[in-house]
């Protein structure tokens, strides 16, 4: 559950890449801002980063790379630009992309119409699509996650965030919080689900295409 | 942008001018924009201020120029003292004058030469700097080419290739300029590249593959995974060597 973190000087001699790539990286926004962690250390202030994340990401900007693809390339490919998607309801729905319990939800709980989705409620809809698919999460619990997230997460826009659904004693809620976030509950509170919202959505936006 | 039924407009003396869509717009005495404005050129002439976003394909400041918004064009020249509220992004910015950011900028291409000041990072592909800066943030850069005619500050330092050197000679007038200023000497937390070479700096950590540490430097921690050659006139608490990455 917890985020394991790794420093910037690890992270180069694991990865094998140099100070300068990693800042070509950020800058080219291959590496998102967020997950750059600043931390109080003995020699000052120093950079980490949520491991499995960026070991993930690195390995894949790599692998691009080995195929000769431009760096913008590759950040069109690992952070798409998800609000020139446009999606219609319907057309999710002819392609079975969302499963129908999930649109059934977001039709009555959001809204209907021939209207493109825009990107917060593409993350919306993926991500209640992907907690209805796990079976964990019960419709009635969806309907509660699809306002949470209806309601909340603007205050994210534009940055990592992730979804964390919890249950204890038979009463469930779910809580967003910043990606790179350690959030830790009362004993005996179970972790449903922890969702990373824009890789939810950027899967979505991959199925799309 | 090449659109025709945008029109320009001019404000010769004391005038305002509302928010919209704009061939090129002039400010020649004293104005005052209120609202966004998207518009192919911006010049201000004597004293400006603008209240709302812009965005413009150039922006010329001879004057005086205040952005109480966000700031978006290809290339910003500014001759006389700019200040911009929030953060901005510029393909080209070039600084001869003063200019002050509240936020952080994404430029291509950044030459100071003569003041800049941001509240927040400032990322660009090359940043050269022939004046002085203080950045509260991270200064990303892939090459960081800085001559000190004052004091230069960046809370951190990153790229590919690093260098500070201190001013050389054949530019004695606009040295001239510059006296008036206190020590020349950059000051930052950590820098980190993979080519870094430093002049009167100070620092608490430099990191890269080839270290060099000039003249005048205070460093307490330096590692380096490829050289690192010490000057006489340096002084550096410890020099590690770090394994090669890869």
């Amino acid at each position: 559950m917890d985020q394991e973190l790794i420093s910037k000087k690890d992270l180069l001699t694991h990865a094998g890449i140099s100070y300068g790539q990693l800042y070509r990286w950020k800058r080219k926004g291959l590496i998102p801002e967020d997950w750059f962690v600043r931390k109080s250390t003995f020699t000052g202030q120093e950079t980490f980063f949520p491991r499995d994340k960026v070991l993930a990401r690195i390995e894949r900007i790599k692998s691009m790379k080995d195929e000769d693809a431009s760096l913008d390339q590759i950040a069109d490919a690992v952070a798409p630009n998800l609000g020139e998607l446009s999606m219609t309801i319907g057309e999710l729905e002819e392609k079975a992309l969302v499963s129908a319990a999930a649109l059934e939800l977001f039709r009555t709980r959001v809204r209907d119409g021939a209207d493109p989705l825009v990107f917060g409620e593409v993350v919306s809809l993926s991500a209640l699509d992907t907690l209805l698919r796990t079976g964990d999460v019960s419709l009635d619990e969806g309907r509660m996650v699809l306002e949470a997230l209806q309601h909340d997460y603007p205050a994210f826009e534009g940055k990592d965030a992730d979804l964390i659904f919890v249950r204890r004693m038979g009463l469930s809620t779910s809580l967003l919080v910043t990606g790179s976030a350690e959030v830790r509950f009362e004993p005996g509170t179970r972790v449903i689900a922890r969702l990373n919202l824009t890789e939810c959505a950027e899967a979505l936006g991959a199925r799309i295409r | 942008m090449a659109d025709e039924t945008r029109a320009d407009v001019k404000i010769n003396g004391d005038g305002s001018l509302s928010g919209g869509a704009y061939g090129a717009v002039t400010i020649n005495g004293a104005g005052t924009v209120n609202g966004d404005i998207d518009c192919t050129e911006y010049r201000i002439n004597g004293a400006g201020t603008h209240n709302g976003r812009l965005l413009a394909q150039t922006v010329t400041v001879n004057g005086t120029g205040s952005f109480n918004g966000e700031l978006q064009a290809n290339a910003v020249t500014v001759n006389g003292d700019m200040s911009v509220r929030d953060g901005a992004g510029v393909g080209q910015l070039t600084i001869k004058g003063n200019a002050s950011f509240g936020g952080s900028i994404a430029s291509h291409d950044v030459v100071v030469r003569g003041f800049l000041k941001t509240g927040g990072d400032c990322e660009s592909e090359s940043f050269s700097c022939e004046g002085a800066f203080t950045v509260a943030g991270l200064l990303n850069a892939g090459v960081v080419d800085i001559r000190l005619y004052g004091p230069c500050s960046a809370r951190e330092i990153g790229g590919e290739r690093i260098t500070v050197r201190q001013p050389g000679g054949g530019f004695s007038s606009f040295t001239q300029i510059f006296t008036f200023w206190a020590e020349k000497r950059l000051t930052a937390d950590t820098i980190e590249g993979d080519d870094v070479t430093l002049e009167l700096t100070t620092a608490k950590i430099v990191r890269g593959r080839n270290v060099s540490i000039g003249e005048g430097c205070r460093i307490d921690l330096v590692e380096h995974s490829g050289s690192c050659t010490v000057a006489p006139g340096a002084t550096v608490g410890e020099a590690r060597q770090i394994a090669p990455e890869g």
